[in-house]
């Protein structure tokens, strides 16, 4: 499903040139749940966000359903990650003068098909929230919040999931909540790619890889 | 959703810093209107106080001595009264309100007078309506200067001889400093019949135009092409002042606009600049959810274009009632004049849009090239 070869990522100019990836080769089957395990600033955020057609590798191919996505021009970059790709990130970014239902909706138009405020509604009644679906974000718990970017992640019944700490903010029952929600998604046959520096993550993963220093060990 | 509710909704949110950059757009625009619509006015007025100085172009007789006239104030020639029809009439002629006269010195009751006998003023053919800048006086009737009535103690209403003909006094003029206190104005007509000149005048006045960096070369050349032999002279001091004067006017208002705009586009570029910071991690989550580069631009510069379109509205309205209030304290002679500039509505409604699209360029595309990844990826 998602397939890395030869990944290297470079930043900064010469001189103070941080190699954030250095040759990562990793390929996620569709159906798996990887967890790439690594300490803070170890290059699994980078490795994420080129995973997921945010950051143009310096070297190597980054492939979805097959398709080497940083050949495609931006529009269909981002057309592929609106109809493909669910991404959760650990500071949520929800948009914050949208309520959690518009929210978990805001997507809904770039998917193939679109989907409807119904089928938004019924995640967001999914991932208990009804009762909060018209708050806003600064209304909600960190739990509530990172539910509604699970569901938002969800909406266009996406390939993949690309977590990025999905956890790394939340309590430990909420934290439960959104690792057993991902595997839900998983269970249904979706892909999950989640990094991470928690231990109990580990439990829903079909495969743990460490990073270090840019490459995976 | 769609890129137009997200924008509402987002302008709801943050409707302060919103009103902040409307109210930005708001005075820029008011200030133009405000100055557009008062600058037109104070052309106007600055036109009338101008006039107030007089006219400025003078034709005398062929065969006049100059040097004699400039030490008489008086042309010993004459010519058809005529010919002041003719000029008024010549589309070529860059000159309007001409006034026929036949002056003379007289003396009366022991004084000297220069009697002067005027027509009112020929308005230049096709042109439109404009108030008269001298006396109208009626046959049988006459003005008469301060220090002749002061000094002969004749008050209006009396009835005086001047060379034979009875002239009821219809007005004393206030002291002027200058010939006009010596003067006793008459009706063209009756000043012909005193002098035993019938038909006859022995100056011209008119106003040249006022056209910045005209020169007077080429109003002479028209005048004489008309009447053949004539001189035609330009009363310089009272030319330049008029021509400096409404260009001063021009160039302070062009000036405060531009300064009023730079201003404006500032703030506008300042606030649209706090939005785009204050909204970098909106702009990322919104690429990493598949939106392109085209629906980021549609937010960013969609919301200055409608600041821009509020701001124009609210502009103009707070411009028009501004000029309104302040004109009638500034333009006392042409107060009736200062009124709502509705032909300027639509150019703001378009411009202001348009401004705040610039104002907002910078920080838009700032918006469109931010990497997305560098904000998501914070913790």
């Amino acid at each position: 499903m998602v397939a890395l070869r030869g990944v290297t990522r470079v930043f900064g100019k010469k001189g103070r040139q941080v190699r954030a990836l250095d040759g990562v080769d990793l390929e996620v089957p569709s159906g798996e749940f990887v967890v790439v395990k690594g300490p803070s600033g170890s290059g699994k955020s980078t490795l994420l966000l080129t995973a997921g057609g945010m950051i143009r590798p310096t070297d190597g191919t980054v492939a979805l359903a097959g398709q080497d996505i940083y050949s495609l021009p931006e529009a269909r970059r981002a057309r592929l990650r609106a109809t493909h790709i669910g991404f959760v990130f650990q500071m949520f970014h929800l948009v914050p003068y949208l309520s959690a239902l518009e929210n978990v909706c805001l997507p809904s138009r770039l998917g193939s098909p679109p989907a409807s405020r119904d089928d938004a509604r019924e995640l967001v009644a999914r991932f208990g929230l009804s009762e909060r679906a018209d708050h806003r974000p600064a209304e909600l718990s960190t739990g509530e919040r990172q539910r509604v970017a699970v569901a938002r992640a969800m909406v266009n019944r996406p390939q993949v999931i690309l977590a990025d700490e999905p956890t790394g903010n939340l309590d430990p029952e909420s934290g439960a909540y959104v690792l057993d929600a991902l595997s839900a998604f998983n269970r249904q046959g979706g892909t999950v790619l989640l990094v991470t520096h928690e231990e109990w993550v580990e439990r829903a993963a079909h495969r743990v890889v460490q990073i270090r220093a840019g490459r995976l060990v | 959703m769609a890129v137009l509710s997200l924008l509402l909704r987002e302008i709801r949110h943050r409707a302060g810093a919103f009103t902040m950059g409307v109210l930005a757009v708001a005075v820029g625009a008011g200030l133009c209107v405000a100055l557009l619509t008062t600058s037109r006015a104070a052309n106007r007025e600055a036109g009338r106080l101008m006039r107030n100085l007089g006219l400025n172009v003078l034709v005398v007789p062929e065969g006049t001595d100059v040097a004699t006239y400039w030490a008489t104030d008086q042309s010993d020639r004459d010519m058809p009264e005529d010919a002041v029809r003719r000029l008024a009439d010549s589309p070529e002629i860059s000159a309007d309100h001409f006034v026929a006269t036949l002056k003379r010195w007289v003396t009366w009751r022991g004084k000297q007078a220069l009697l002067t006998g005027i027509l009112p003023e020929y308005p230049k053919k096709g042109a439109t309506d404009k108030a008269p800048m001298g006396y109208r006086i009626e046959p049988g009737t006459c003005i008469i200067g301060y220090a002749l009535a002061m000094a002969l103690d004749v008050q209006r209403g009396d009835t005086i001889d001047v060379l034979g003909k009875a002239l009821t006094v219809e007005r004393r003029l206030l002291e002027a400093g200058g010939k006009d206190d010596v003067r006793i104005y008459v009706d063209l007509h009756d000043a012909q019949e005193m002098l035993g000149l019938p038909g006859r005048i022995n100056e011209i006045e008119a106003l040249g135009c006022v056209c910045y960096g005209d020169t007077f070369d080429t109003l002479r050349e028209q005048i004489e092409r008309v009447l053949p032999g004539v001189h035609a002279t330009e009363l310089r001091d009272l030319a330049t002042a008029r021509a400096e004067t409404r260009h001063m006017v021009e160039r302070h208002a062009i000036l405060i606009e531009a300064l009023g705009l730079v201003a404006c586009v500032a703030w506008v570029a300042v606030l649209a600049w706090l939005n785009v910071r204050e909204r970098r991690r909106e702009i990322g989550i919104l690429r990493a959810l598949g939106f392109r580069g085209v629906h980021i631009a549609a937010l960013f510069f969609g919301r200055s274009a409608l600041m821009g379109i509020a701001g124009g509205a609210l502009g103009f309205a707070l411009g028009t009632i501004v000029a309104l209030h302040c004109g009638a304290g500034i333009f006392k002679l042409t107060l009736s004049n200062v009124r709502p500039a509705y032909d300027l509505l639509a150019p703001t409604l378009i411009a202001t849009p348009l401004v705040s699209l610039v104002a907002g360029l910078v920080p838009g595309v700032l918006a469109l090239v931010q990497d997305p990844a560098s904000v998501l990826a914070e913790e």
